[in-house]
């Protein structure tokens, strides 16, 4: 096991005209399972086949510990790797597929031995290892090809890349506890690479998420949840996304459409005036229905004036649906409020949970109108 | 709904069914009637040959024939010939075309594009153009009446067409599967051998057998390089002149004609099953 390092790694497909990953440095911790998370063609299986060494970065140097490794080939790499779709050998036996990376790697035969009987118990596939690989479903085909990433005992990470697309729902959840359990016995670093954030949140210690071949934001699944670096973190985790508003800032203060919302904090340092966008999570929009404005001794002021335009019934939870200064916006509210289509409203964004960005980056927060005289 | 609309379907697809398969045998008659001649013709009599009412099957069948044929001046030799020249060639072609299909469907290398359109080209070009010139080569390197530059032609024929169909086959075998070789410790070699190779068998059976349908039946070419050394022929031209040194005896020239389409068909047939398989295959994504 071994910290993966990556020094301005970078590729380019066609000779230095598009980047499918632009330069990045970043070292992938011993131990830990990460979740890469991006939208197709994002540069998520790019960056994968480049730690394993399928593909050799443009630029940039890849090490293990102290080892660079940027020039050695996948076999020399000590790392495993699952794909997309199953992919077996198919004259083989499951058995004889399971063992392959063991036996190449000339393990004595009582070892592979006990390493594929304990891995075919792990995943279900003791009745099946005499059968000839390409007779299974599909289903069980991908498990088989996870068995071969799973089996050695001494690898540097084990890369998977949306192994579970092809298996069924119900299925799934089973064989991601049964990942996680895994991860937690062996201590293997595991990269798995998804678009689907819940796997994402639920799986890792860390999310890194991939946007035009680069990082926009790496960190725990709350942290990216509550506190969204890039406004694309925000659109792609959550359900629905994060809601932007346009607004201005002048003398300190945030503005939408002419009504003071807060007091614009700057991430480094004061934010200079002009537009911005206001970042926030349909979780921590309050709305109070009503003409007038709920509570006028308040000093933060009465809240964003809006009118609703629509409501979802989810279950657990309402999404009210609201028009601001010409933009719609989403709240989430609890399953008994009752909110009108037509009628008007106020908004007020929780404090500490509405943030400003500029080029779609994050550059500051919006704080309570109150504290205003302290700047 | 589906308990009501099957009844309704059901006599559709039927008469559908019976439609194709009467299609279907009618055309196998058609292919299959003049081989079956052939055969017929070669065990029967030549009384019953020349009879004035055709019979469908030999009514008294005899050997006599394929002894004529096997008997005739320089039958071996000429089967030694043809075997080895087709046998070379095909391996040849086999050994050199799996590497240039591993190259064009794997390697990404400039040129590549241009490369694939000439090997194209040069399987669309009719092969009787090159006659005269191979002629001419051939003299001019004083290879006429010679084995070796009967092969090298066979080669050069097979070659364009064991491309471009064994690139079908390399490209439907998925990349990945040599990447997890890759990860699983193989080296690129190992992982072509152990992996690959085995499922590009069928195909590779496929693209054999018709080269070697290709060497074995070719007749301009040895036509054309043989001209003085009768030693040197091979099957088809042999077959073409056994008129002239039988007369007339159609129960030789077809016994002769049998013997020379067996090898063909035996190993089609023993192929059979993996070759359907792999020109499926193949037509996927070839």
């Amino acid at each position: 096991m071994a910290d993966i390092r990556l020094e301005e790694v970078s590729h380019s497909y066609d000779g230095g005209r598009t980047w499918a990953l632009k330069p990045m440095t970043w070292t992938w911790r011993s131990a830990r399972a990460y979740a890469l998370l991006g939208p197709s063609g994002c540069g998520k299986s790019t960056l994968l086949n480049i730690v394993s060494g399928l593909l050799s970065p443009t630029t940039g140097r890849i090490w293990l510990d102290d080892r660079e490794v940027t020039a050695v080939p996948t076999a020399g790499r000590n790392i495993a790797q699952v794909f997309q779709f199953p992919v077996l050998y198919e004259e083989m036996s499951v058995y004889d597929n399971l063992a392959f990376p063991l036996r190449n790697r000339r393990y004595p035969r009582a070892e592979v031995d006990r390493r594929v009987r304990e891995v075919s118990r792990m995943l279900g596939l003791d009745d099946h290892l005499g059968r000839r690989s390409r007779r299974l479903d599909p289903g069980r085909q991908q498990i088989v090809s996870l068995g071969r990433g799973l089996v050695r005992p001494e690898v540097a990470a084990v890369l998977l890349d949306e192994p579970l697309t092809v298996i069924d729902p119900a299925m799934k959840w089973t064989l991601r506890s049964k990942l996680k359990e895994i991860h937690r016995d062996t201590g293997h670093t595991l990269i798995y690479v998804t678009h689907d954030q819940t796997e994402a949140l639920t799986f890792a210690d860390e999310v890194v998420v991939l946007k035009d071949g680069e990082i926009v934001q790496a960190g725990e699944p709350a942290e990216l949840f509550l506190a969204p670096a890039h406004e694309f973190v925000g659109h792609f985790i959550g359900s629905p996304g994060m809601n932007v508003l346009p607004a201005e800032i002048a003398g300190g203060v945030v503005r939408v459409g002419g009504t003071a919302v807060g007091r614009a904090a700057g991430d480094g340092g004061e934010l200079p005036p002009g537009p911005v966008r206001i970042g926030v999570r349909p979780e921590f929009v309050r709305i109070t229905a009503g003409q007038d404005a709920p509570d006028a001794g308040d000093p933060a002021g009465p809240g964003l004036a809006a009118r609703i335009t629509g409501l979802d019934r989810m279950g657990s939870h309402h999404l009210v649906h609201a028009r601001v200064d010409g933009h719609a916006l989403v709240s989430k509210t609890g399953p008994g409020s009752r909110y009108e289509p037509g009628t008007a409203a106020f908004l007020r964004f929780d404090p500490g949970r509405a943030f400003l960005f500029r080029d779609e980056v994050r550059c500051g927060s919006l704080m309570p109108l109150e504290g205003r005289g302290g700047t | 709904m589906r308990t009501r609309t099957r009844p309704g379907r059901r006599p559709a697809v039927r008469a559908g069914r019976i439609a194709l398969n009467t299609a279907a045998a009618a055309v196998l008659a058609v292919m299959i009637f003049p081989v079956y001649w052939m055969f017929a013709t070669a065990f029967k009599p030549a009384a019953e040959i020349q009879s004035e009412t055709p019979s469908l099957w030999p009514a008294h069948p005899t050997l006599e024939h394929f002894a004529a044929a096997v008997g005739a001046d320089g039958f071996w030799t000429f089967w030694r010939n043809s075997l080895a020249v087709t046998a070379a060639a095909v391996l040849l072609a086999l050994a050199v075309s799996l590497l240039s299909a591993f190259a064009v469907a794997r390697m990404r290398w400039r040129g590549r594009g241009p490369f694939i359109v000439m090997v194209f080209a040069a399987q669309m070009a009719p092969w009787e153009a090159l006659l005269v010139p191979m002629f001419i080569i051939a003299r001019d390197t004083e290879l006429l009446d010679s084995l070796a530059m009967l092969t090298g032609v066979y080669f050069m024929i097979t070659l364009p067409f064991t491309i471009v169909t064994l690139r079908g086959f390399l490209a439907a075998v998925p990349a990945e599967v040599e990447e997890a070789a890759l990860v699983d410790g193989c080296t690129r070699l190992a992982a072509f051998r152990r992996v690959v190779f085995p499922l590009l068998a069928p195909g590779l059976m496929a693209t054999s057998l018709f080269g070697f349908i290709t060497a074995w039946n070719e007749f301009a070419f040895v036509n054309v390089l043989i001209i003085k050394d009768q030693g040197k022929r091979t099957l088809p031209v042999w077959l073409s002149s056994f008129r002239d040194v039988f007369g007339t005896d159609w129960g030789a020239t077809m016994a002769a004609a049998t013997l020379f389409a067996l090898p063909v068909l035996v190993v089609f047939l023993f192929l059979q099953r993996r070759v359907g398989a792999g020109m499926i295959a193949g037509a996927v994504k070839g």
